[in-house]
């Protein structure tokens, strides 16, 4: 299928990447959940970032401070002033959750290919396995914006309150599952979803071939059918952040309500919390 | 509890066709990347699920799979040209 720019700019076709290829101005970066999938080929010219180990703090559960951040992309030949496309595998799930990543530390010219790594490979694009080696840069970090992120005392305090969306599928939304099903099972300490959460799952603003519907339908989905309010504050959570940052990305950037964050800590944290309520339709 | 398997083309492996697993409420569940063997794997619970698979061409392949408590089931999902 092909795919047009969104209006809010954010995404970018396999035909435009495609096109440009070579540009120097761009910087087209592969985050995958499957972090040995770079290695075994990537887009020409595509440096990657390892969400485990480039994206995730060593020392504790949490992002890593900006001056590392900055220090990640300087490595890679960005600067904070470039223009960087971000793709990856599993339906852009960790690109969605770097770009997140990259406006929680203020990089605004940041865009996502639309479809990611599947549509590019099923339509028969070049991969390559040359890794570039660009100049080093000098990257100026940035405060971060927290305004996008949610904690788990904002969700604790946030039942009843404040909408939340579960966007992991129905089988872990209701505790059947504890982790999506191409992975083990063993995950939070218990199964279930926040109480009050409403699930839509991340996949819903999906086509098949993995690029994002349409403004139109998207608005049905979630202002719709899930009822959302365009003012409202919304915290969106899955398991470990990921889909969720694929679903703010559907709500902050494409529908553009502003009050969305991102509850990266998620289900592990949240199912693993002492004392905490959890609602769940599974038997226990 | 397993379910398995390989897309393949006239009897011969498929690396890097993705199979999406549909939950039995009709929502996306998994997603993963055929290796070099053609092989494919998820860690389902019991119910129907349905398997679609992608190939480069333009490819698409569906096939329902019932999985009881328990089981491991292994299912090929074979390309069919056009």
């Amino acid at each position: 299928m092909t795919t047009v720019d969104s209006p809010s700019g954010i995404l970018v076709s396999t035909d435009e990447v495609a096109r440009r290829l070579g540009d120097p101005q761009l910087h087209v970066v592969e985050v995958d959940e499957d972090t040995s999938a770079y290695e075994k080929g990537h887009i020409p010219g595509a440096v990657a970032l390892n969400w485990r180990e480039d994206l995730q703090s060593r020392h504790s559960r949490d992002v890593v401070e900006p001056e590392q951040f900055a220090r990640l992309l300087g490595e890679r030949g960005i600067t904070e002033n470039d223009e960087v496309i971000l793709y990856g595998g599993n339906n852009n799930w960790f690109a969605a959750y770097a770009y997140w990543y990259f406006k929680y530390y203020g990089h605004e010219a940041v865009r996502l290919m639309d479809g990611g790594r599947k549509k590019w490979e099923l339509e028969g694009r070049d991969l390559t396995a040359d890794v570039p080696s660009p100049a080093v840069a000098t990257y100026t970090p940035k405060p971060a914006n927290t305004a996008i992120r949610a904690y788990r005392d904002e969700v604790v305090a946030g039942i009843g309150k404040v909408a939340m969306i579960d966007v992991r599928s129905p089988e872990e939304y209701s505790g059947v599952l504890a982790a999506p099903a191409h992975l083990p099972q063993e995950q939070a300490q218990r199964n279930g979803h926040v109480p009050g959460a409403r699930n839509v799952p991340w996949s819903r603003a999906a086509r098949e071939d993995g690029t994002f519907r349409s403004p139109e339908e998207l608005r049905e989905i979630y202002l719709g059918q899930a009822g959302l309010q365009p003012d409202q504050p919304v915290i969106a959570y899955c398991r470990i952040g990921e889909r969720s940052a694929h679903t703010w990305v559907v709500l902050h950037e494409l529908l553009g309500l502003p009050g969305v964050k991102n509850y990266d800590g998620s289900w592990t944290e949240y199912g693993s919390l002492v004392g905490v309520p959890i609602e769940r339709e599974a038997p226990a | 509890m397993r379910l398995h398997g390989r897309v393949v083309r006239r009897g011969a492996p498929v690396e890097g066709a993705y199979v999406q697993l549909i939950g039995p409420s009709g929502d996306f569940t998994a997603e993963v990347r055929t290796d070099e063997s053609g092989r494919f794997l998820f860690y389902p619970v019991p119910g129907r699920w349905r398997l679609l698979g992608f190939v480069p061409g333009g490819i698409r392949i569906e096939r329902e799979v019932d999985l009881g408590a328990g089981q491991t089931v292994d299912v090929d999902l074979p390309v069919v040209e056009a």
